[in-house]
């Protein structure tokens, strides 16, 4: 039998969006069950790829391309997941911070989430802290992750800390940043329990935080 | 010197006078806020521009269709404007600037050059280019052959003559390139990430876009070239963020560095040496590239994505450099301008091919009193500086 999951997992990496869906229709007929087709396949090669853009060997494009691959894979495999309960890693409402509308990081960063496993809720660009707040009881979520491209719209950002404080939800929901101007420093100045850097150390640092949260 | 002279100079590495009194540019809004904090408002700023529109300043040149903060250049006493030549060198004709979609709290229109940008009403930030008349390779046959005609046609003001006529005895420097290049301009056409993605999937298409806009740039700045003298040449990007650059240095070898090779040799043969790139972010990657690409100088060095003027002068000797002062360290205050003012000044005073002034617009958290401080200091470093020079 072919391996369908290497292939899977290198068509991901390399962003090869047919090779990606042929695999996925070969897997499925050839009796590989859905769950495996995504954990063992479609999964590794997105991790791989975030692994090179970490060590600097990958750019944005192939973060894309990548990206795109992936999705394909995971919307040929819908029907098939559908009906079974796929555990996922946590729900995570995103946004780009009031006063701003740059959103190419925060889609990066939602991309990658998706393709890690996590639920990810976009509430686009310029959300208030209210917004967040109201976002995050609604779907119960268990991070809240707000891009600020600008000095000037970094200042909102402590505004969703006490948002979510006086909502009652801060226990429950960590929050993590990122964007051109922020620093871990700047994190942790203002209280707030994650920084990325990238859109590939996002979900490490998505990770490390659901379990600080377990 | 005057100003011409002492730019020409600098930017090769020989003896100057003095450094300039030049500022890269400033948000409106903080014109605005220094007008309340006791900037004299004399000329002040039109009603209709919002707080998010960036005024030029001296080091970025007078750009076409561009508002600059005359108040402030008068106020701190800066020398005078580096100038482009008002050439056209995107679409034309130009597209109808109004508004696609309108929902309420956000919007997106069409600039004249055809890109796509939402923004928010009183675009009291920068705006995001979000597509483009450009998708695929028929719209870019039709963008070529309707918008980007090699003709001058158009695309020159009506005072032109009398434009050429000034320039022939100018003291100031005057270059060539408005906010354009071979990654900065394929961005308006397509928005970012179709851009990125079109890379991998029409890799012919990139290349044709590349060479064609070599190509078409040429043709333009040849028929300038016949009628004036041309002092540097800009090329803007943006194509870097603070983990570096958008794409890769493979891609940007493959892909962006023949247009470079070929536009600079071109403006080398017609006596334009001076070539400077506009690019935000970390640029350290690319900076070997534009070297061999034929560039002579990079700004403004963005300190908050990590650049340091002072290890880019130790890597590249002979890389013209203009910024690379920290925009937050003038907001925080005398102590951290002292600080950042100190730590690289005075070294790069020393070393030559450098013009100090903040690294990108200076934005609203900056007080008035903290820039003035900060422009003071700088100044009596520049004097100093000189004095030194002199007795020496």
């Amino acid at each position: 039998m072919p391996d369908y999951l290497a292939r899977l997992a290198e068509g991901v990496r390399s962003g090869n969006q047919e090779l990606v869906v042929q695999t996925v229709e070969e897997a499925l007929n050839a009796g590989l069950a859905p769950e495996e087709i995504l954990s063992r396949g479609l999964v590794p090669g997105i991790q791989a790829l975030g692994q090179l853009f970490k060590d600097g060997q990958a750019y944005l494009p192939e973060i894309l391309i990548s990206a795109r691959a992936m999705k394909s894979g995971t919307e040929k495999l819908r029907p098939y997941l559908a009906s079974k309960d796929i555990p996922k890693k946590g729900t995570v409402v995103i946004g780009t911070v009031e006063g701003d509308m740059h959103d190419i990081g925060k889609n990066l960063v939602k991309m990658m989430l998706e393709s890690n496993g996590y639920e990810v809720h976009d509430l686009g660009v310029d959300v208030t802290a209210d917004s967040f707040a109201r976002a995050t009881r609604e779907v119960n979520a268990d991070l809240v992750a707000a891009s600020a491209l600008l000095t000037t719209t970094m200042t909102i950002i402590p505004d969703i800390v006490k948002a979510l404080e006086e909502a009652g939800l801060r226990k429950k929901a960590k929050i993590m940043i990122g964007g051109a101007p922020i620093t871990r420093e700047f994190a942790d100045e203002i209280g707030v329990e994650g920084y990325a850097d990238d859109c590939a150390s996002a979900v490490d640092e998505a990770d490390r935080l659901m379990k600080l949260a377990a | 010197m005057n100003t011409r002279e002492r730019f020409l100079a600098l930017m090769n590495f020989e003896e100057v006078d003095r450094n300039f009194i030049w500022e890269f540019g400033y948000w409106a809004g903080t014109v605005r806020r220094w007008y309340q904090e006791g900037l004299p408002r004399v000329k002040g700023l039109p009603e209709d521009i919002p707080d998010g529109t960036g005024l030029f300043a001296e080091c970025a040149g007078v750009p076409r269709n561009r508002e600059t903060a005359p108040d402030v250049h008068d106020y701190f006493q800066m020398d005078p404007y580096l100038v482009r030549v008002p050439l056209n060198i995107g679409a034309y004709p130009p597209f109808e600037v109004k508004v696609i979609e309108d929902h309420g709290d956000w919007y997106i229109w069409q600039e004249w050059d055809g890109s796509l940008r939402k923004e928010l009403p009183n675009r009291t930030t920068l705006p995001t280019i979000i597509g483009g008349p450009v998708k695929d390779r028929e719209d870019w046959e039709r963008y070529k052959a309707e918008r980007l005609r090699p003709s001058l046609e158009g695309r020159l003001p009506d005072n032109w003559p009398q434009l050429v006529a000034e320039y022939k005895t100018r003291d100031y420097p005057l270059g060539l390139g408005q906010l354009h290049g071979f990654f900065g301009t394929p961005r308006y056409l397509m928005g970012v990430e179709n851009l990125l993605t079109k890379y991998y999937d029409d890799p012919e298409m990139m290349r044709d876009m590349n060479n064609y806009l070599a190509d078409f740039w040429i043709a333009l700045f040849d028929g300038v070239l016949k009628e004036v003298e041309v002092d540097a040449a800009f090329i803007w990007e943006d194509m870097c963020y603070k983990g570096g650059p958008l794409i890769s240095p493979e891609m940007f070898r493959e892909f962006i560095l023949p247009g470079y090779k070929k536009l600079t040799s071109f403006l080398r043969d017609h006596g334009v040496n001076i070539i400077l790139v506009d690019c935000d972010g970390d640029v350290w990657k690319l900076l070997p590239l534009w070297i061999e690409g034929g560039v002579t100088a990079v700004y403004p060095f963005e300190v908050a994505a990590g650049m340091d003027v002072v290890e880019v002068r130790q890597a590249f000797p002979k890389l013209g450099m203009m910024g690379g002062i920290d925009k937050r360290a003038v907001a925080q205050g005398k102590e951290a301008i002292d600080r950042e003012l100190e730590a690289k000044v005075p070294f790069m005073l020393e070393h030559g091919g450098y013009i100090p002034t903040i690294d990108h617009m200076v934005s609203q958290d900056v007080s008035f009193a903290n820039f003035k401080y900060y422009r003071e200091k700088l100044n009596q470093l520049i004097k100093e500086h000189a004095q030194r020079r002199h007795r020496g």
